[in-house]
């Protein structure tokens, strides 16, 4: 039961990379493949009407895990608190600039919403793979089965590290380069004209260093924490998930390279849901290792709600999570096709049809 | 250690406190749009075309606070409250992953299509989100509620052999008999809170002597439904809510009534000053009896005083559970004198005409939102000294590898932020209801 639950916990991280992902990515190039208002509008509409659904994946995520591992998720939470409130400062500022940005139609307010959108965007696809990273190397658990990490300390491993070291860094730069392809792939196939260009330039130059940096990354994960070697060494077709990840990032590079968008949108979302199933068998069964002991890593036995809340969670979570993910399928859909660029007078001419 | 606490305890009660000032506003406009949204849908006129154009402007601005507001709750839970996340997490982490799974996708996702309007998305799809929007808000209302009401009255649990609680059954959780009175209470207080909202902003415009037509059909609308929530505020619901505290939490109700000795034919205060030194009310107004009645429905029953209980079992804060108990109520009490008094003008015909209750109507918003922060303030308070009553003090449910630099750092980072979202927000809405629900140019 504590395995069906961290497969689900997989699942929703990596349907969030996929949906968050992009718009997340859409938000770190905005700037740079929307010129002119026109244009920066129509890439906006692009993401307006479902990035708070894809957000929630994040929410629910969260929720999911104090639910079934409320261990992990007390001891993960107060650990991480000051990445934790980073993050939370990022999401509050970047959820008001997106829908804000039209409320007061005049170019100064909507430059500085287009700037705090962007900043956000960028630092959060950032820390996203920070988070991965820290959780990939390890925290100084103890005994008390708590630990505290600051921001750095000397920016290297051992047993006391910060949230940001060389092995996390790399995790957050090869994270944002891949969503920077995700986001302009996402972003080329829902615009048209010259933002459609730009989003295919993107692609195609972001996504060669996306894979090199994501390589290097996976290639450099069993260095900062030997214990991500386990589960691969004794089952060989465990690397189907690594090495499918990397042949869809190659694979998204030849359709970004082809200007094929859909395509390129389809192998880098293929190559987040392997890259986070390959993490997540590498961790399996432990949900945080420590850097100071392995017996005191969190596990998904020793820090799991009990057999009867799993079970009750099961049936309400199996039904809830296929009404969710069929949510975000109907929303995707009612909001297809490409989106022009467009004049925008503010919201006092549109009241009632705002986005 | 103590330290910590303190800061988790006003960090924690400073973000929850002002994120409910949004949904409460956007759980009733939800509703009320809803309203105005079938009107439409039945064809009675360009009138709630607009009308339902204006809320949803609000709402919209408003459920983006609300959003981004909630978001920090679900996380603090881990940051601040640990040791409390890791006792009671096999229990709560049930109603708290339900409102994820359940609520939020549901809201977050016909969000989008109500506020992509008609137009875009067809009117029978549009209704129809406008309607899940409005029930998807209750929901989470109602699983944030149970959440609440475990820690308040703990159900459906039993204890693990390494100390944290487990749960042993789900219905009794969602059934917890705390959390029908409290969830209707709460509900209609948002109800108050959004009908006297608009029934401000209708008194503004005739006021104003703008939109007028507006003007008298928001204050018609929302002093209709005021005058009725603030009735069910207080009775059943407000009635139901304070006999489970009295059957329940016997120092919290002997805090908030000021009731320090046990007496029979127990008067009630209306008002006065706790006086901790002398464990007495100064300068009380009394009504005789009228406690004993009103929580027994006899004139002579005993009222149980705080003295009767061990003094580490009272509130840390008596007076504030006091203060903000009798805040509540006596805002109340107003909210269905003002709402009664413009129901009853509405009928003579005078409404629209008589300035003066115009004045009072737009400028008792801002209570609603005291009177439920004060409510709220009531319930959380007066559960000290524990986070789950009975089972775990306040003071145990920190964050053990928390020191006090770092808590005090995101205690102030809040502050500044709650401060800056509420200039924005105060902005941003009266820009709206100055512009109004026409244009100038249309009207």
């Amino acid at each position: 039961m504590e395995t069906v639950w961290f497969c689900l916990l997989a699942l929703v991280a990596a349907i969030y990379g996929i949906l968050d992902g992009y718009d997340l990515g859409v938000g770190a190039l905005y700037p740079f493949i929307g010129r002119t208002p026109e244009e920066r509008e129509s890439v906006r509409r692009t993401i307006l009407p479902v990035w708070d659904g894809n957000e929630v994946w994040l929410i629910a995520g969260g929720g999911i895990l104090f639910f079934s591992f409320p261990v992990a998720y007390s001891s993960g939470f107060a650990g991480f608190y000051l990445a934790f409130f980073v993050l939370l400062w990022l999401l509050i500022p970047r959820g008001l600039a997106l829908e804000l940005r039209d409320e007061v139609p005049h170019p100064l307010t909507r430059g500085f919403c287009d700037g705090v959108f962007f900043w956000s965007s960028t630092l959060l696809g950032f820390l996203f793979g920070v988070a991965l990273g820290n959780v990939l190397r390890g925290v100084p658990l103890d005994a008390s089965g708590y630990f505290f990490v600051p921001f750095w300390t000397i920016m290297g491993l051992g047993p006391h590290p910060g949230v940001f070291d060389w092995y996390t860094v790399l995790a957050g730069f090869s994270t944002l380069a891949v969503l920077m392809v995700h986001g302009s792939a996402f972003a080329a196939a829902r615009t048209v004209g010259p933002v459609r260009n730009r989003a295919r330039q993107a692609a195609k130059y972001a996504s060669v260093p996306a894979v090199m940096l994501s390589t290097a990354w996976a290639a450099l994960s069993p260095v900062a924490n030997p214990v991500l070697n386990e589960n691969y060494f004794g089952h060989p077709w465990a690397y189907a998930l690594p090495v499918g990840a990397g042949v869809a990032g190659l694979a998204m590079i030849v359709l970004a390279w082809l200007g094929r968008e859909r395509g390129t949108f389809i192998a880098s979302s293929t190559a987040i849901v392997l890259s986070v199933g390959a993490s997540a068998l590498a961790l399996y069964p432990r949900l945080l290792p420590s850097t100071l002991d392995h017996a005191q890593d969190l596990t998904i036995y020793n820090s799991g709600a009990s057999h009867y809340a799993l079970t009750a969670g099961l049936v309400w979570g199996a039904f809830g999570l296929t009404l969710a993910f069929g949510y975000s399928v109907f929303a995707h859909y009612k909001f297809r096709g490409r989106v022009p660029p467009q004049a925008n007078e503010g919201a006092a001419s549109q009241a009632g049809q705002l986005h | 250690m103590n330290d910590v606490v303190l800061y988790s305890r006003l960090q924690f009660g400073m973000t929850l406190l002002f994120h409910y000032l949004f949904p409460q506003l956007t759980m009733s406009l939800a509703v009320l749009v809803a309203y105005f949204r079938v009107r439409e849908w039945r064809g009675d006129g360009a009138h709630y075309t607009e009308a339902r154009r204006f809320w949803t402007r609000i709402l919209a601005v408003t459920f983006v606070f609300g959003v981004v507001t909630g978001i920090p709750n679900e996380f603090q839970f881990g940051t601040n409250w640990a040791a409390f996340s890791r006792f009671s997490g096999g229990v709560i982490g049930q109603t708290l992953a339900l409102e994820g799974v359940f609520a939020f996708f549901l809201e977050s996702t016909f969000l989008g299509l109500l506020l992509a309007g008609p137009e875009r998305v067809g009117p029978r799809l549009h209704l129809a989100a406008t309607l899940l929007v409005a029930f998807s808000s209750w929901l989470s209302g109602y699983f944030i509620l149970a959440t609440n009401a475990w820690m308040q009255h703990p159900v459906g649990y039993v204890h693990e052999p390494d100390g944290r609680v487990a749960l042993n059954s789900f219905w009794a959780l969602l059934g917890n008999p705390w959390l029908l009175w409290q969830f209707l209470h709460n509900q209609s207080a948002s109800m108050v809170t959004g009908s006297f909202v608009m029934s401000s902003v209708g008194a503004f415009y005739l006021l104003l002597g703008r939109h007028e037509e507006y003007g008298r059909s928001f204050l018609r609308t929302g002093i209709l439904t005021a005058a009725f929530f603030s009735l069910v505020q207080i009775y059943p619901t407000g009635d139901g809510a304070s006999r489970k505290v009295f059957a329940y939490q016997g120092t919290k109700a002997a805090a908030m009534e000021g009731v320090f000795h046990t007496q029979q034919g127990a008067p009630i205060a209306l008002i006065g000053q706790p006086d901790m030194q002398q464990l007495d009310l100064d300068n009380p107004i009394y009504i005789p009896k009228a406690l004993s009645f009103l929580t027994y429905h006899r004139f002579s029953a005993e009222v149980r005083g705080l003295t009767a209980y061990p003094r580490n079992e009272w509130p840390d804060n008596v007076p504030l559970v006091y203060y903000s108990y009798h805040i509540m109520v006596g805002l109340g009490s107003m909210f269905l004198g003002v709402a009664g008094l413009g129901v009853l003008l509405l009928w003579r015909g005078r409404l629209y005409r008589a300035r003066w209750l115009l004045w009072v109507i737009m400028l008792t918003a801002p209570f609603p939102y005291i009177a439920t922060s004060a409510g709220w303030a009531t319930a959380e308070a007066g559960r000290q000294p524990w986070v789950v009553w009975g089972l775990m003090r306040t003071y145990h449910g920190g964050s053990p590898p928390l020191n006090t630099g770092n808590a005090m750092f995101t205690l102030l980072g809040f502050f500044a932020m709650c401060l800056m979202l509420g200039v924005i927000y105060c902005f941003l809405f009266f820009r709206i209801v100055l512009e109004g629900p026409v244009h100038e140019e249309r009207a």
